[in-house]
């Protein structure tokens, strides 16, 4: 009887470790990565990873994660997002000196799994910075390897819609920018704020078309606002020249069509851009254009504008 | 046609420094004794210039514009629509700062150099006046031809990229265009090249005599910093204060006689050196304004400086394409009277005698 209680307790033992081993203690401060596709919640482990987690909640405090970018995809893998210094806006000086090269932090039980967010670096396995992975399967070759800092706690969703943003290869062909990185520590109060998103269905659907469009439907409002001011300046403009026809001269009057001209050409120009980069008779077009545009420019409150 | 006076605002050294002669100096400079690279230094040097002469030039214009109510009148629509058209792309680049703030910022850029042209084909048509010189119709379209070919090689050169490039940390795109396009423009600037030479030589045989050099010198510095010198980095800094410079001494030259003019005033040196020495304060101070200030409202608002500074950057600039291209125009005689002038005339010791002069019809 007494060596079955011992058994039983060392079983409880082992069983217990191995739970405390499999759970991490989570840090109270949460980062939410703000994107076009919706919001991932980090949670991070200061246990075990703590000079990795510090450097991170200081580069997130400092402001430096905005405008990242998750420039490698790749489903079943990791979704990649890049170190702050190759961000789409420059670093300050302070953020830039927080970007330390750390020690390597690599844990001898967690794994690599579905969720587990893994410090990216070089060769040298003391380089990593600030870029690091969201994983979205087991990589079992990275155990060991790799800095396992923290894991995501909410967000499989948008991780589902950045994994059907186009690519080509592992590279999305649009921006995928974090646009705001921040730190929460009131997680009850965001999550009566933002429904939770379990992140076990990673990767096990693709969004349906409207969930598709999240992001699609996020640019495209934007666009919609932008083309609508600008649209409301053309009206406008055309207004003017309405109420003044009887005032102004001939000159005049062409000179505010030519503004209109640039209004439209302009909305023109951020719509055909792009598409520019498909078809290289169009970037030459686009170009001559321009060019033309700007010659009109020049009759601008001429005699002959 | 009679030639004016002087065929120089002030004289031959001054005019041919400040017109081309000082891009051409600091080029053989640094080719003998600087890296090719943007250091610190050059750097610094190219900022610290830019609050006296890059910086001033853009109040110049505004300021030719806004000064006295003659010039508002003429050009109304310059004066009050156009300052809320660029506000408009300003605003519209603070709130979408991804999608607007870009092209934005890519349609200054591609205009910058378009400007840039403009400004040599004026400055070689007001010298060409000055000498008494009226090119004819295929002269002009050789001089045409190759400064924007310049502009055309420069601007096409780096089109061709996909990946797009950066000012003041906004990244905005680039067309991508074809190679092809590249290369075409560079033979058409170099045929364009042997056209206005050999339209050169033959006005200089049909003469008898040669054409004045500063005539040749703004197309010939056009071509140095859009095509020799591109690849200079440390040169490329001061390619916007050699623009500057440029158009300081003519504005001045214009301020100076138009002042005297339209307010009797009598000629003399302490008038020269008054006048000057204001005209310069209110264009600095007001450069000032513009490219110091001017961004803070953005910084005021969040946003980082790099990108006020991106944004409000391109819109003054912007502006400025409007203003100088309305109110230089040489066929007006309230602006071509005045690129007559010589410092002799306002100081009170004209050069050679006072001939009428027929202005250009």
């Amino acid at each position: 009887m007494f060596i079955r209680a011992a058994a039983y307790s060392l079983l409880l033992m082992v069983l217990g470790s191995a739970a405390l081993q499999a759970a991490p203690r989570v840090a109270e401060e949460r980062v939410v990565l703000s994107t076009d596709y919706g919001d991932l919640v980090l949670a991070l482990y200061p246990d075990v990873a703590p000079a990795h987690v510090e450097q991170i909640l200081n580069l997130v405090k400092l402001g430096a994660y905005d405008t990242t970018h998750f420039f490698r995809i790749m489903p079943g893998f990791i979704i990649q997002l890049s170190d702050v210094v190759n961000r789409i806006s420059p670093l300050t000086a302070e953020q830039a000196a927080a970007a330390t090269p750390l020690q390597a932090e690599f844990s001898d039980t967690l794994k690599h799994q579905k969720g587990i967010l893994s410090m990216a670096r070089w060769d040298d396995p003391n380089s990593a910075t600030s870029s690091f992975s969201i994983m979205l399967g087991d990589a079992p070759h990275l155990d060991g390897q790799y800095t396992i800092f923290g894991q995501l706690e909410s967000g499989g969703s948008v991780v589902n819609r950045i994994l059907a943003v186009p690519r080509n290869k592992d590279t999305p062909k649009n921006k995928i920018a974090v646009r705001k990185a921040y730190v929460v520590t009131d997680m009850a109060n965001y999550y009566n704020q933002h429904p939770s998103d379990p992140i076990d269905q990673i990767g096990l659907y693709v969004p349906a078309e409207e969930q598709l469009s999240y992001s699609s439907r996020n640019n495209n409002a934007s666009v919609l606002n932008y083309i609508a001011f600008l649209t409301a300046a053309i009206v406008l403009t055309g207004l003017l020249g309405f109420f003044l026809y009887d005032r102004i001269s001939k000159a005049r009057m062409l000179s505010l069509l030519l503004v209109n001209v640039l209004i439209s050409g302009f909305i023109l120009f951020i719509i055909l851009t792009p598409l520019g980069h498909e078809n290289s008779w169009l970037a030459a077009g686009l170009f001559i254009a321009i060019f033309g545009m700007f010659r009109l420019m020049s009759n601008f409150e001429s005699k002959k504008g | 046609m009679n030639k004016t006076k002087s065929i120089y605002f002030v004289n031959a050294p001054v005019d041919i420094f400040c017109i081309g002669g000082s891009s051409f100096l600091l080029f053989f400079l640094f080719m003998m004794f600087y890296t090719e690279m943007r250091t610190p230094e050059v750097i610094s040097a190219a900022i610290m210039l830019s609050w006296v002469i890059n910086w001033p030039h853009f109040s110049m214009s505004t300021y030719r514009l806004y000064q006295n109510k003659a010039n508002v009148q003429q050009y109304p629509i310059t004066a009050y629509v156009i300052p809320f058209v660029v506000i408009g792309g300003v605003f519209l680049s603070f709130a979408y700062p991804d999608t607007v703030a870009p092209y934005f910022v890519k349609l200054f850029m591609l205009w910058s150099p378009y400007h840039y042209s403009g400004q040599t084909i004026g400055i070689t048509l007001i010298y060409a006046m000055r000498s008494g010189i009226r090119f004819n119709t295929w002269e002009r379209r050789a001089l045409w031809a190759f400064v924007f070919g310049t502009y055309f090689v420069s601007t096409i050169r780096a089109e061709v990229s996909r990946d797009g490039y950066q000012f003041y940390g906004v990244k905005y795109p680039s067309f991508g265009v074809p190679q092809w396009l590249a290369t075409m423009s560079e033979y058409a600037m170099w045929v364009a090249l042997v056209l206005f030479v050999a339209m050169a030589i033959a006005w200089c045989y049909k003469n008898k005599r040669v054409l004045p050099l500063i005539i040749m010198l703004p197309a010939a510095t056009q071509y140095l910093w859009f095509v020799q010198a591109i690849y200079m980095p440390s040169f490329q800094e001061f390619v916007p204060m050699f623009h500057s410079l440029q158009y300081i001494l003519v504005a001045w030259g214009l301020q100076l006689k138009l002042k005297m003019d339209t307010r009797d005033i009598p000629p003399s040196r302490k008038y020269a050196v008054n006048e000057t020495t204001r005209w310069l304060a209110i264009n600095i101070a007001g450069g000032a304004v513009l490219f110091y200030f001017l961004p803070q409202i953005g910084v005021a608002f969040g946003y980082t400086s790099l990108f006020s500074i991106a944004v409000v950057f391109a819109a003054i600039q912007i502006h400025h394409f409007f203003v100088d291209g309305v109110i230089w125009k040489l066929k007006n005689q309230t602006v071509s009277h005045p690129l007559t002038m010589n410092i002799g005339e306002v100081t009170g010791k004209p050069r050679g005698k006072l001939a009428s002069q027929e202005l250009p019809a």
